[in-house]
C-alpha cells in the first residue's frame, strides 16, 4: 500500500478507465483509485484516511450527477486535510463562472479540457505530483524515478545538509 | 501493534537490569566492585539498544551518559554512592570527566568537519568543484563512472559520507531517470556511489566516525593526520580500483556514452572567497602538523572560528550541525572513560586471556566481529562497543605476554576502524547505502553482491598487507 | 526598506480608476502602478522582484507576460478580472497561476484576501513589517500623534482614513479643553445639516455615524447620492464657495460631528496653524474623490447607454440564434465524452497491438492473454467500487495495490484463479506476467469502450438527423415516445442532474409530422431545465384519452421549477415574451413556434403552474388528437419568419 493516492472521478466509466490506463506509469508509487461518483469518492477517501493514505492529486470530471466537480473540489478545499491536495478538472464541459469559482474556491491547480492528450495528461500530472511532493514530503529521493528527477534531486541538493548523518 | 512495538524496548531493559540484580561474585570476573558490575549492565544495555535499534542510536548514548552520572559519579544519587557493607564499592568516577565527552578532542574534529561541509554546501562549492573535476573523464560511461567514484571518494574523506552521496546522486540522478528501464550500466553507475562514499570515509580521521573513535584510544599524538592518510589512502585507491573493475564487469552498460549536466558557476563573494580560502588552508593545515606544530584537533576548530566571524555560518546553518552524529560519538566516548577508568577493560581483557588466543586469532576475530556488527546496525555504534575492548585486548597483549608485542596497539585500532566501515552489504548498513536504494534504481540483491565482494576483498586486503609488514 | 509595487493592468481607463479607488488603502505603503496595456509596464523597467502583486486583464498579449513574470517570481501573487469568455482562464492557470478571480469593484472580502496574499508573499520576501502587518491586518490605523506631523510634512503620504483621522483628532484635541462655542456635537437620527438650495455657513467632520446626502429629482422624488461615513467631511463645497448647498445632508444614525462655523473656522485656523496643512489636503482630497466619483459614474452610465443600444439590437438576433446555439452547444457537449474515450481508446491501441503482436511469448500465456481480452472485450466492466472492494481483498496474494486491482479488473484474483496461474512463479514473474495480462485486457476493454462509444454517438446523430431533415408532405403514424427518447438523448449531459420520471402508457400510433413535434418537446425540455435552473425533478408522462368523441393522446411535461404567476400564464405563449437571461433558450419564440406546430395539428397546450412555496411546480400539457389526415405542412424556416 503506498503512502499517496491518485484520485480519478468521472462518471463516464469509458472516460475514467482511459485516464486510468493514461496514468497506469506512477501506480508504482501512487495507489491510482478511480471513482464514478462523487458520492463514491467521499466514500472513499474516509476510507483510505483510517488506513493512513493520503491524497495527492484529484483528477475529477464537473458535470456528473448528483454533486458537482467544481462543488466537490470546493468542499475539499475546504477541509484541512486535503487542502494541499492538486486539484485538476477534467472536463469539457465546465463554464465559466464554474472555472473561476474553482479557481477562487477550489484552489484549482490546472485545467485539462475533454479530449485530451495521453501523453499531456500524464506530463502535467508529474510535474503536479512533483509539486506535491517536494512540498509534503521529506524523503524525496524515491519519487525521483517516476516523476521530475531534475526537480527532485536539485530539492534533495538544496536540502543535502538537513539530511540526517551517521 | 503495541505489544509488538514494547517487546524489543522490554528486552533490552529487563536483561541488564537482571544483570544488574545478580550479586557481583556470581559473574566470572574476579574482584570484582560494585561500580565495574554497573558499568557490565550499562554496557549490555548499550549493546541491546545499539544492535535493536528500539530507539535512536543518539538517544541510547544520551542515556549511558546519563546512567553513569547518576550510577557512577562521585556526585550520583545517594543510594549509588554510598559504600554498602561486605562489598567493595570500587573508585567512582569524577562527573566532570563523564560530562567532557561532550567536548572530547574528536567531537570538536568533527564539528570541524561539519563546518567546512556546511560552508561549502551554502556556497556550492562541493557541487562547482565536483562538476570540474567530472569534466576531464569526458563522456565514455566507463570513464565517467571512475571520475564520480574517485570525486565521491575525495569529498566523503572530509565531508559526511552522506552528504557526498547526496550530492553526488543529484549529480547523476536526472540523467539515470531518461535512461531506459533495466539498464544494467545505470544500475552500476548508481552503485558506484554508495560504494566510492563509504570506502572514501576510511582515507581520513574525519572521514567517519569510527576512525575518530580510533584515535581517541590511541596515546596523544600517536597518530597524526597525515599518518592516517598515509595508510588508508593507498588502502582506498586499491579498494576503489577493485570496485570500478568489478562494476564494470557486473554492470555492463548498452550505450558507450553519456553526458552529465556539468554546468556550473562558482560564486566569487567576498565571503564565498573566505569559504575557499578557509577550507583549502584547513586540509593543509591537517596534514602539515609537523611544521606548526598544531595538532588535527586544534587545527579544527579554526574554521568554525573563521566561518562564525565572517558570517558564513549563521545561526540558522549552526542548526544544520549534525549534533546526533556527535551526541552517538560522546555516548561512545563515555563508555569507553568509565571502562578503562574503573579498571573494568584491563580486568575483562586478562580474563579472557587473550594472551593465549595467538596474536592473528584475537585480531581476526576482532575485526570480522566488527565486520559483521557494522553490517546490521550503525557503523559509529559498532565502533563505540567495539573499540574499547579492542583498546584493552591490544594493550594488554603489547604491555603483558613478552614477545609477542611486535604488534602495537595502532593497528590493531585501525583494523577495526576500518573494517567497521567495510560493512555495506544492506540498504540498512550505511546512510549512503540507504539513499541509494531509495532512488529505486539498484535493488538489495545489487547491494549484497558487490558489497559482500568489496568488503571481503578489504578484510584480504589488510590481513595480508599485516602479515607482510610483521 | 524596499518600496514594493502593485501593478495593475486594463486597457479600459474606468476600470483602471476603479481598481485605483479600491486599492488606494495600500496607497501609503505600496507604489500603486496603472498601465493601459502591456507595452507601458514593459516600458516602465520596473524591477520584477520588487512587484508584490499584479492585477491584470486577460488577454492573450498579457497572458504572454503574466506566464513570464510568474515562471522568475513564481511568488508574486497574479489576479485577473472575470475575463468574458473562458477560453484564456485555463491557459493563465495551466501555464502561470491565479490567486484569484476579481469582480470590477473589489469586495470586502475581496480586498481582505488580497491583503493576505500580500501578507504571503512579503513573509516570504521577509519584507512583512510590523508596520504592514497592521495596514494589512486590517486593524485600526497607526495612532497619530502631534509629533509625527512634523515628520510627514508630506500628507501624500497618508491615507484617505489616516489623514482625516489625523484632522478630526486635532480638531477634538484644540476643543477638548476650550469647547465654549459648542463645537463638538452628538445629532440624533433624522437631523438636517445643510438644505439643497439654500446657504450654508457650517462645516461638519462625522466623528462617529452615518449621513446621508440626497439630491431632489426632477419628478419631485429624492434620490440618494451618497452616504458619508466618519472620516468625511459634510458642507466643505458649500462653505468655501458660498454656493447654496447641493444637496440635503441627513444624519441616518446617531452622529457625532465637529461642526466650525465660518468665523469659528477663521479663527482656529489662525490660532492653529499646524491645522492648515492637513486640512487643506484633506479638503482637495475629499473633493478630488467626488470628481473621481463623477468621472466614474459618467463614464459607467455612457458605457452602459452605448451596451443598452447594442443589447437591444442583438437581443432580435440573440433570440433567434438562441435555439439553434443552445441545441449545438447541448450536442457538442454530449459528444465530448464519447468522442474523448474513443480517442484515447485508438491512441492506446496504436502503441498496444503493435507491442503485443512483437512479443515472443509461450503459448500458455498467449492463452490466457486471448481469453482475457476476449472477456474484456463482451462483458461490461466491474463497478469502481466492487474493483476497490476486491483489490482490497486480493492484495495479500498479489502483494501490492497495482498488480491486485489489475488483477481483478482482468478476473483473475480469485484464489482458485491465482493457483492455477500464478502460484508457481516468484513476485517479480507474476508482476510481469500480470503486466503482460494487462496488456490484452486494455487492448479488450478499449475495444469494448469504444464500440459503447460509438453507439452512442450513432444514437446521438439519428436523433439529430430527424431535426435537420424535412417531414415528408403527408402526415404519417408515427411513435410518440421514440421521438421523446430521442429528445433526451440530446439533453442527456444536462439531464445529469436531474431526477427525470418518466411514466409512458401504451398509446396509439399519431399521425403527425414527427419531426415538428421533435421541436415541441425540445423546446418543453429545454425550458423544464432552465426553469430549474439546473437541478430537481422532471416528469414526462403519456396518456390516451378521449375529447370531443375523438381519440387524443396527452404528452406532459412537469419541472418543479419555482412557478409561472397566474398573471403571467397567458403572456407566455405571446412572442418575444422572455424570463430568461441572454443567451438562454429563448422562450418567446420556442413556446410560439410550439403553439403554432400544435395548432396546425389541430391540438392544444395548456399550462398549469403554481408558485406555493411548498408546491410549486410548471406543466405544460400537449393534447394531439390520433386520426389527424389534414395538416398544413410547413418548413421550419417559414415558422420562424412568420413568428417575427
Amino acid at each position: 500500500m503506498n503512502k499517496y493516492i491518485i484520485l480519478c472521478v468521472d462518471d463516464e466509466r469509458e472516460v475514467l478507465d482511459s485516464v486510468l490506463a493514461d496514468l497506469d506509469g506512477l501506480s508504482e508509487l501512487f495507489d491510482l483509485e478511480a471513482a464514478q461518483s462523487v458520492d463514491e469518492a467521499r466514500d472513499f477517501l474516509t476510507e483510505s484516511q483510517q488506513n493512513q493514505q493520503t491524497l495527492a492529486l484529484i483528477l475529477c470530471d464537473h458535470l456528473m450527477p448528483g454533486t458537482k466537480g467544481v462543488d466537490f473540489l470546493i468542499e475539499l478545499q475546504q477541509q484541512g486535510e486535503y487542502k494541499a491536495a492538486k486539484k485538476v478538472l477534467l472536463t469539457g464541459q465546465a463554464g465559466l463562472e464554474d472555472t473561476v469559482e474553482a479557481l477562487n474556491r477550489g484552489g484549482l491547480d490546472f485545467y485539462i479540457a475533454k479530449p485530451w492528450q495521453g501523453d499531456e495528461l500524464f506530463a502535467h500530472t508529474q510535474e503536479l505530483l512533483t509539486d506535491y511532493i517536494l512540498d509534503n514530503e521529506k524523503d524525496l529521493m524515491r519519487y525521483a524515478r517516476l516523476l521530475d528527477a531534475e526537480k527532485i534531486f536539485s530539492a534533495i541538493h538544496a536540502r543535502r545538509q538537513s539530511i540526517s548523518n551517521d | 501493534m503495541k505489544l509488538k512495538q514494547w517487546f524489543p524496548m522490554l528486552i533490552c531493559f529487563a536483561i541488564p537490569l537482571a544483570v544488574l540484580a545478580l550479586p557481583s561474585h556470581v559473574l566470572p570476573l574476579p574482584d570484582l566492585t560494585l561500580v565495574q558490575h554497573r558499568i557490565i549492565a550499562i554496557f549490555l544495555l548499550a549493546a541491546l539498544l545499539w544492535v535493536f535499534e528500539p530507539v535512536p542510536v543518539f538517544a541510547t548514548s544520551l542515556l549511558i551518559i546519563t546512567l553513569e552520572v547518576v550510577m557512577l559519579s562521585d556526585q550520583g544519587l545517594a543510594i549509588f554512592v554510598t559504600q554498602p557493607p561486605e562489598v567493595n564499592l570500587g573508585q567512582l568516577l569524577p562527573y566532570q570527566d563523564i560530562f567532557a565527552s561532550f567536548a572530547s578532542p574528536i567531537i570538536i574534529l568533527f564539528m570541524g568537519g561539519f563546518a567546512l561541509a556546511i560552508a561549502a554546501s551554502k556556497y556550492d562549492l562541493d557541487m562547482n568543484l565536483a562538476r570540474v573535476l567530472l569534466k576531464p573523464f569526458g563522456h565514455q560511461v566507463k570513464y565517467v563512472m571512475l571520475g564520480l567514484m574517485l570525486i565521491t571518494a575525495v569529498f566523503s574523506m572530509f565531508m559526511s559520507n552522506t552528504a557526498t552521496t547526496v550530492m553526488m546522486l543529484a549529480i547523476l540522478g536526472p540523467i539515470i531517470a531518461c535512461a531506459p528501464e533495466n539498464d544494467l550500466g545505470s544500475k552500476g553507475l548508481v552503485l558506484a556511489i554508495p560504494i566510492a562514499a563509504n570506502t572514501g570515509g576510511i582515507a581520513t580521521p574525519i572521514g567517519t566516525p569510527p576512525n575518530a573513535i580510533a584515535l581517541q584510544y590511541l596515546p596523544e599524538g600517536a597518530v597524526s593526520f597525515a599518518q592516517w592518510m598515509m595508510v588508508g589512502l593507498p588502502f582506498v585507491c586499491v579498494q576503489l580500483a577493485l570496485a570500478w573493475f568489478l562494476l564494470g564487469y557486473l554492470y555492463p552498460s548498452k550505450n558507450k556514452n553519456m553526458e552529465l549536466k556539468l554546468a556550473g558557476k562558482f560564486l566569487h563573494s567576498p565571503k564565498a572567497w573566505v569559504v575557499y580560502v578557509t577550507f583549502a588552508m584547513t586540509i593543509l593545515m591537517w596534514l602539515t602538523t609537523q611544521l606548526h606544530g598544531m595538532n588535527a584537533y586544534v587545527v579544527a576548530i579554526i574554521p568554525l572560528a573563521v566561518f562564525t566571524l565572517t558570517g558564513v555560518i549563521t545561526k540558522q546553518d549552526l542548526k544544520l550541525i549534525n549534533w546526533d552524529v556527535l551526541w552517538l560519538v560522546a555516548g561512545g566516548i563515555a563508555m569507553g572513560m568509565a571502562l578503562d577508568k574503573s579498571g573494568l577493560a584491563v580486568k575483562l581483557a586478562q580474563s579472557l586471556n587473550f594472551a593465549d588466543m595467538g596474536v592473528w586469532l584475537v585480531i581476526i576475530s576482532l575485526s570480522l566481529t566488527c565486520y559483521l556488527m557494522a553490517n546490521f546496525m550503525s557503523n559509529t555504534a559498532t565502533a563505540n562497543l567495539l573499540m574499547p575492548i579492542a583498546a584493552a585486548v591490544a594493550t594488554t597483549m603489547s604491555s603483558g605476554a613478552a614477545g609477542q608485542s611486535e604488534l602495537g596497539i595502532i593497528p590493531v585500532l585501525v583494523i577495526v576502524a576500518f573494517s567497521s566501515s567495510l560493512g555495506m552489504i544492506l540498504p540498512v548498513s550505511t546512510p549512503p547505502n540507504a539513499l541509494a536504494y531509495s532512488t529505486g534504481f539498484i535493488a538489495t540483491n545489487d547491494l549484497l553482491k558487490t558489497g559482500l565482494i568489496i568488503g571481503t576483498s578489504g578484510l584480504i586486503i589488510m590481513y595480508s598487507v599485516m602479515m607482510l609488514l610483521v | 526598506m524596499t518600496r514594493y509595487e502593485l501593478v495593475c493592468v486594463h486597457s479600459d481607463p474606468e476600470q483602471l480608476l476603479l481598481l485605483q479607488s479600491s486599492l488606494a488603502v495600500l496607497g501609503s505603503h505600496f507604489n500603486l502602478r496603472l498601465y493601459r496595456d502591456h507595452h507601458h509596464w514593459q516600458q516602465a523597467e520596473l524591477s520584477p522582484s520588487a512587484i508584490a502583486l499584479i492585477v491584470a486583464e486577460l488577454t492573450s498579449s498579457t497572458l504572454t507576460l503574466l506566464s513570464q513574470h510568474a515562471q522568475q517570481h513564481p511568488e508574486t501573487p497574479i489576479l485577473v478580472l472575470t475575463p468574458s469568455e473562458l477560453s484564456l482562464l485555463p491557459c493563465l492557470i495551466n501555464q502561470a497561476r491565479v490567486d484569484l478571480v476579481l469582480e470590477g469593484n473589489i469586495s470586502d472580502t475581496q480586498l481582505h484576501q488580497i491583503n493576505q496574499l500580500l501578507c504571503h508573499f512579503l513573509r516570504q520576501r521577509q519584507g512583512l513589517t510590523q508596520e504592514l502587518q497592521t495596514l494589512l491586518g486590517g486593524t485600526s490605523p497607526p495612532s497619530l500623534n502631534p509629533s509625527q506631523q512634523t515628520q510627514f510634512l508630506d500628507y501624500g503620504l497618508y491615507s484617505d482614513t489616516e489623514l482625516s483621522a489625523l484632522v478630526i483628532n486635532t480638531l477634538y484635541r484644540v476643543f477638548k479643553e476650550n469647547d465654549e462655542q459648542h463645537v463638538c456635537r452628538n445629532y440624533s437620527k433624522n437631523h438636517l445639516l445643510t438644505r439643497e438650495g439654500e446657504h450654508n455657513n457650517a462645516l461638519w467632520f462625522i466623528a462617529k455615524g452615518e449621513v446621508q446626502l440626497k439630491k431632489s429629482t426632477p419628478n419631485s422624488g429624492e434620490q440618494e447620492v451618497t452616504v458619508m461615513r466618519s472620516g468625511s467631511m459634510v458642507g466643505g463645497m458649500s462653505f468655501i464657495t458660498g454656493e447654496p448647498a447641493f444637496t440635503t445632508s441627513i444624519t441616518l444614525t446617531e452622529t457625532e460631528v465637529i461642526k466650525l462655523e465660518k468665523n469659528q473656522f477663521a479663527t482656529l485656523m489662525k490660532s492653529n496653524s499646524e491645522l492648515l496643512g492637513p486640512f487643506t489636503h484633506l479638503l482637495l482630497r475629499n473633493f478630488n474623490r467626488r470628481l473621481q466619483g463623477s468621472i466614474i459614474t459618467k463614464l459607467k452610465l455612457q458605457s452602459t447607454l452605448q451596451s443598452l443600444d447594442a443589447a437591444h439590437a442583438q437581443l432580435v438576433e440573440t433570440e433567434k440564434m438562441a435555439v439553434l446555439g443552445q441545441l449545438v452547444a447541448g450536442i457538442a457537449h454530449e459528444l465530448n465524452n464519447p468522442v474523448a474515450a474513443i480517442l484515447r481508446g485508438t491512441d492506446t491501441l496504436k502503441t498496444k497491438v503493435p507491442f503485443l503482436l512483437d512479443q515472443d511469448l509461450d503459448i500458455k500465456t498467449r492463452q490466457l492473454g486471448a481469453t482475457t481480452l476476449n472477456h474484456a472485450m463482451k462483458i461490461t466492466p466491474l463497478s469502481t467500487a466492487l474493483i476497490r472492494q476486491r483489490t482490497k481483498a486480493a492484495i495479500p496474494l498479489f502483494g501490492n495495490n497495482a498488480l491486485a486491482r489489475k488483477a481483478v479488473q482482468m478476473e483473475l484474483d480469485s484464489p482458485e484463479k491465482f493457483h492455477q496461474h500464478f502460484a508457481k512463479s516468484n513476485p517479480s514473474e507474476m508482476g510481469q506476467s500480470i503486466k503482460m495480462l494487462d496488456n490484452y485486457y486494455l487492448v479488450g476493454n478499449f475495444l469494448r469502450s469504444i464500440d459503447v462509444c460509438a453507439k452512442r454517438i450513432a444514437d446521438l446523430v439519428k436523433g439529430l438527423k430527424h431535426y435537420a431533415g424535412q417531414d415528408v408532405e403527408q402526415a404519417v403514424f408515427a411513435d410518440i415516445h421514440e421521438g421523446i427518447e430521442e429528445t433526451l438523448v440530446i439533453f442527456e449531459n444536462k439531464l445529469k442532474a436531474y431526477e427525470v420520471i418518466k411514466t409512458y402508457q401504451s398509446i396509439p400510433l399519431v399521425q403527425c409530422h414527427p419531426i415538428e413535434l421533435q421541436q415541441i418537446w425540445t423546446n418543453l425540455i429545454a425550458n423544464a431545465i432552465d426553469a430549474t435552473q439546473g437541478v430537481g425533478s422532471i416528469q414526462i408522462s403519456t396518456s390516451s384519452l378521449v375529447r370531443d368523441q375523438r381519440d387524443y393522446i396527452c404528452v406532459s411535461v412537469e419541472d418543479n421549477g419555482p412557478g409561472i404567476a397566474k398573471s403571467k400564464q397567458a403572456a407566455i405563449f405571446e412572442l418575444n415574451y422572455t424570463t430568461k437571461r441572454e443567451g438562454n433558450f429563448g422562450l418567446g419564440i420556442g413556446l410560439t413556434v410550439c403553439q403554432q406546430i400544435i395548432k396546425r395539428h389541430h391540438g392544444e397546450i395548456t399550462v398549469s403552474s403554481c408558485t406555493d412555496e411548498e408546491n410549486h411546480f410548471t406543466r405544460f400539457d400537449v393534447y394531439l388528437p390520433v386520426i389527424n389526415p389534414i395538416i398544413k405542412q410547413r418548413a421550419r424556416a417559414e415558422n420562424l419568419q412568420e413568428s417575427q
